[in-house]
């Protein structure tokens, strides 16, 4: 258990000592919150938009309630 | 020889399909220079690292000061320091936490850590750079804390395999001070080289390594016998 402290200290202060280990990590903490915050706004987006269809023909029966389970209009 | 300090017995060793040691002996002992000689490829290297209990033998024994390679790894850890030209120090940490690091994993204990790195700092003439980091020193500076952290722990018996190969002269000529100074300590001290020249300047005894088996051994003088150097001598041998 003491070896394994050892070498984890060592470990980590080699860690952030290295530019280009912080640099990624840095760019990782980043980047990783933008792409979460970009990717819910799509999916909100995609989720609150309404699509409107057009149809030729008798309107079957039931279609009513499966265009409002889908968010579209007739 | 003084006491026997290392003893390698009937040692067999192969990596891959190559067979790198064909029953191989010797005896090292405290307060010597013992060469290990051999062109590339002769088994040096293997048979340090079975002494150091890196490898494991497949056939044959080791002992460091009595203790067997196989039964007693920790003991003989304990007793052992090794030196390579692969220097290996972690770049990122000062020459001082190079050495502590060593230290600790070789179970100095705290209240004595810092002492024993200040006294190896010492010894070695490294106090001017003992706070900066290995990835800005020089080879030979390197070499240095590769051989502090050899000693940190004060072993007994110290390895050193073609510890000189990638320094310039003078920095050759402190690892070579280093180890005649470790000898008069009455350290074992395993000198591995194709260097022949070092060695006949440098060790007590020699064994001369072929094609994993030993060609030659006993004190220096005797192996060159008549022959105008240990080289003249060790091309006689291989060539037979």
């Amino acid at each position: 258990m003491k070896t394994l402290a050892i070498v984890f200290r060592k470990e980590m202060r080699e860690i952030l000592r290295d530019r280009r280990t912080l640099i990624a990590i840095g760019l990782a903490a980043l980047a990783t919150p933008t792409v979460l915050v970009i990717v819910s706004q799509v999916s909100t987006q995609t989720a609150t938009q309404t699509y409107t269809v057009g149809y030729n023909g008798e309107i079957p029966t039931g279609l009513d309630i499966l265009l409002a389970a889908t968010a579209l209009t007739l | 020889m003084k006491s026997a300090a290392v003893k390698v017995d009937r040692l067999e060793k192969a990596l891959g399909k190559n067979q790198v040691l064909r029953g191989i002996s010797l005896e090292a002992g405290s307060g010597e220079i013992f060469g290990l000689l051999g062109p590339n490829g002769a088994g040096k290297t293997t048979t340090l690292r079975i002494v150091c209990t890196l490898l494991a033998p497949d056939a044959g024994s080791v002992e460091v000061l009595g203790f067997d390679t196989r039964t007693a790894p920790e003991e003989v850890r304990r007793r052992v320091g090794v030196v390579t030209a692969d220097i290996g120090v972690y770049p990122r940490l000062s020459a001082r936490e190079n050495i502590a690091y060593f230290a600790e994993l070789s179970g100095v204990l705290d209240g004595e850590l810092e002492r024993r790195v200040d006294t190896v700092l010492e010894r070695l003439d490294m106090v001017p750079f003992a706070n900066q980091r290995a990835e800005s020193l020089s080879s030979g500076q390197r070499q240095k804390v590769a051989i502090a952290r050899a000693i940190v722990h004060d072993p007994e018996v110290l390895m050193f395999d073609e510890p000189t190969s990638n320094l310039d002269v003078l920095a050759s000529r402190e690892i070579r001070n280093f180890m005649v100074e470790s000898r008069d300590r009455g350290k074992c001290v395993i000198f591995s080289t194709h260097v022949l020249h070092d060695a006949e300047r440098l060790c007590d005894r020699v064994t001369i390594l072929h094609e994993g088996t030993v060609v030659a051994t006993g004190p220096t003088a005797e192996v060159r016998g008549s022959h105008r150097d240990l080289e003249d001598a060790f091309l006689e041998l291989v060539e037979k």
